[in-house]
């Protein structure tokens, strides 16, 4: 099974149809090209694969952002199948607590010399103006080793990802005199876990490759650095063994460079990466030497810092995706449009960045992702105090998938949800009025938690048994009110005016559940009401601060 | 049919006793408005002055506290909402279990000394009281869902409702040890 030439440029025709239209979407990650997944089997229809941070249902979504099902190209269609992705960040991590043992094999965080492909490093730090102490970077992993032979005069470089090299994105240059390039084993962060130093640089960077942070810009094909050795050598096996070094029997195929919550990952191609670097791996002679193209389906395999050894298969190829890089200089995340990018799935995790990927392995030595809760629920139990319970996570996908998938208002409810996050998480974040309202917030709403949670769950258990009640609606109102109410007179003061108007319009519908003890089948007739829908949407377009879906 | 539901047998108050036929005595030493003794739905049980009194100061303080009790619908605000009138009709519908269990909770606050005090020092006390009590919200829980439904009528004061929310609300800040600084800053009245 392979994707001819003629089909793929036409794939790639079709793909870039489809990122004009909805690069600009949120919901949008990116598409490449593929096979489609039915019920979770790759079948052999090649397609473009768009990838969506949720996929939402159709009834959600106006028609400038539903994306098509197919795409003609020449007079031939070419499926879009979509994937759920993103949102995408670059693999380094500055996590500071222990790599979890997420594989039998890794993390390979201890300190290796001579040094070896795919252990821990980073750039010890970069200098800044606010603070006395330099900022550290990403810790990373160590692709392979590349040299430079001049006569009788050879230099060997260490190859990784350009954001792990410099510290962050597009943090080194040879004239920013704040970064010394200087690169440790174990990574700092490893260092300090340990209590073991290694100051001592083993590398100092000769080149970082230069992100072009332009939005929309397809410019950006890899990212990559090298660092001149400090020592005479680097030991071209694998940290542990854990697998056989790069040779063209196991070419390399790929680099590391980002990864979501979700399980996908994303690398570089490691051919068009060397052509660029201009060196040719330890032992090759040509730049190209020991490298293969990506095919879609083919096996790949890696040793990286967190994840030690995975393997999985080539899941899209051409793909164009927006990855987030965290600048800790700036602290402040730098979106990076990247194209012709490898998509594998629970491949790597944060920290594996610079890993190479070769061809091999069994295709299916996975890394689950550590788990994570979704932002928006993250940043309401922050600010509530709530207990960071990770099956609510397994809950609201159920309240989303059982219950409000279901009707017309369920689903811009959902919609809703989506388009306005950032908006409540960063109102959760900005100050809501002197600590005591906060105090008191979180008080009510973990005693609305501890009454509803059980109400939810039972509600999904057997819908047939739910009632809507007068505590309920009062409940309602009472939090509605805590959430309106400046802070002055004891509220959050979170809503606008015309936000809270909105919630007290919904107070009369709310109202009329109760005092009618509507069940759960006569609240679901009303929400799929197309009436009470385009009220609905009639009352929220009318709210400048509100996006509709 | 026992002799304990056909006569009912006094719930021992603070200086007087609340029954269902009447009240037998008075709290002494505290200065009160008259306040009129209430006449259950089942028509034969009462509510003390003192006990009245009781409900409206927690009924003003439930409408202040921790935030201004939403209007639901009314166009009064809600500490003008929170009238004997409206405490009267509430606790006309109480049944005689909720009406025993609103005075117990009454007396309970009366032996605090609450009666006289500040309304913050009744806040306070209510949340110590919520903390002790625990989910049960004891007999706490039915004298503030009686002020619940005197400010908003639709509740019934038969049913803990989202009087177990405010209750769990105040008692979560008590053991938080964040009740002091809300009371202080909110100033209520």
């Amino acid at each position: 099974m392979s994707i001819t030439p003629q089909v793929r440029h036409e794939l790639t025709q079709a793909r870039g149809q489809v990122w004009a239209k909805h690069s600009k979407d949120p919901n949008f990650t990116g598409c490449g090209i593929g096979y489609r997944r039915r019920d979770g089997v790759v079948t052999d229809e090649p397609v473009v694969i768009a990838m969506v941070v949720d996929k939402l249902p159709a009834g959600a979504l106006s028609s400038r952002r539903l994306l098509p099902a197919s795409v003609r190209v020449n007079g031939t269609d070419y499926g879009v199948d979509v994937v759920e992705a993103g949102p995408v960040y670059a693999n380094g991590t500055l996590d500071r607590a222990a790599p979890q043992s997420v594989t039998s094999s890794g993390p390979v965080t201890g300190p290796y010399r001579p040094l070896v492909q795919g252990c821990g490093i980073s750039n010890s730090g970069v200098a800044t103006s606010s603070s006395s102490s330099p900022t550290i970077g990403p810790a990373g992993t160590l692709g392979c080793f590349v040299t430079s032979v001049s006569g009788a005069v050879v230099i060997e470089f260490l190859l990784s990802a350009g954001h792990i090299l410099a510290g962050g994105p597009n943090l080194w240059s040879p004239s920013n005199l704040s970064n010394t390039g200087n690169i440790v084993q174990p990574a700092v962060s490893d260092q300090v876990l340990t209590g073991t130093t290694y100051q001592d640089p083993v590398a100092e960077v000769t080149y970082v490759s230069p992100l072009d942070t332009t939005p929309g810009s397809l410019a950006n094909t890899v990212d990559w650095g090298v660092a001149q050795l400090n020592t005479d050598y680097g030991d071209t096996t694998f940290a542990k063994d854990l697998m056989p070094p790069i040779s063209d029997g196991h070419p390399a195929v790929g680099m590391c460079v980002g990864s979501d919550a979700g399980g996908n990952s994303y690398l570089a191609r490691m051919d068009a990466t060397l052509q660029q670097v201009g060196l040719p791996m330890v032992g090759m002679f040509d730049v190209t030497d020991g490298t293969a193209a990506p095919q879609v389906g083919m096996h790949i395999e890696k040793v990286g810092r967190s994840s030690g050894y995975t393997s999985s298969t080539v899941d899209a190829t051409d793909v164009i995706v927006t990855i987030n890089y965290v600048d800790p200089v700036a602290n402040a995340l730098v979106p990076v449009t990247m194209s012709g990018i490898i998509w594998s799935q629970y491949f790597t995790i944060a920290g594996d960045s610079g890993a190479v990927a070769c061809q091999g392995g069994d295709g299916q030595t996975y890394v689950l992702p550590p788990r994570a809760p979704c932002p928006l629920t993250q940043a309401v139990q922050g600010y509530y105090n709530l207990p960071s319970n990770i099956s609510d996570n397994t809950l609201t996908n159920n309240v989303q998938a059982k219950v409000l998938t279901q009707t017309l208002a369920g689903n811009l409810l959902i919609g809703l949800v989506y388009m306005n996050q950032q908006t409540v998480i960063s109102r959760l974040g900005n100050s809501t009025g002197p600590a005591y309202n906060q105090a008191t917030a979180q008080a009510f709403f973990q005693q609305l938690y501890a009454k509803y949670r059980p109400v939810v769950v039972g509600l999904l258990t057997n819908p047939s048994s739910f009632t809507f009640t007068q505590a309920m609606a009062t409940d309602y109102g009472y939090a509605l009110n805590m959430l309106g109410q400046t802070p002055a007179n004891g509220g959050q003061g979170i809503l606008t005016s015309q936000e809270y108007g909105l919630g007290v319009w919904l107070m009369f519908t709310v109202a009329g559940l109760a005092q009618n003890n509507y069940t759960y089948q006569q609240i679901q007739a009303l929400l799929d009401n197309p009436l009470f829908y385009d009220q609905a949407c009639s009352a929220i377009a009318s709210i400048p601060t509100i996006t509709l879906p | 049919m026992s002799d304990t539901t056909s006569r009912p047998r006094p719930v021992r108050l603070r200086g007087g006793y609340l029954t269902r036929r009447g009240l037998l005595g008075g709290v002494a030493g505290v200065a009160l408005a008259s306040f009129p003794g209430v006449p259950s739905a089942r028509g034969s049980s009462m509510l003390s002055y003192q006990g009245f009194a009781m409900a409206l100061r927690v009924t003003r303080t439930v409408a202040q506290f921790p935030i201004e009790f939403p209007a639901f619908g009314e166009k009064s605000p809600a500490l003008a909402r929170a009238s004997s009138a409206r405490l009267s009709s509430a606790a006309g519908k109480l049944s005689p279990h909720r009406l025993t269990q609103v005075g117990a909770a009454a007396e309970r606050l009366i032996a605090d000394g609450t009666l006289g005090q500040r309304s913050d020092a009744l806040v306070m006390a209510l949340g110590a009281h919520a903390a002790r009590d625990g989910e049960s919200g004891g007999s706490l829980v039915s004298l503030i869902a009686l002020s619940v439904a005197a400010l908003a009528p639709d509740n019934d004061p038969n049913e803990d409702g989202f009087a177990s929310t405010w209750l769990g609300g105040l008692a979560r800040m008590h053991q938080q040890d964040t009740l002091g600084a809300a009371v202080t800053r909110r100033g209520i009245r």
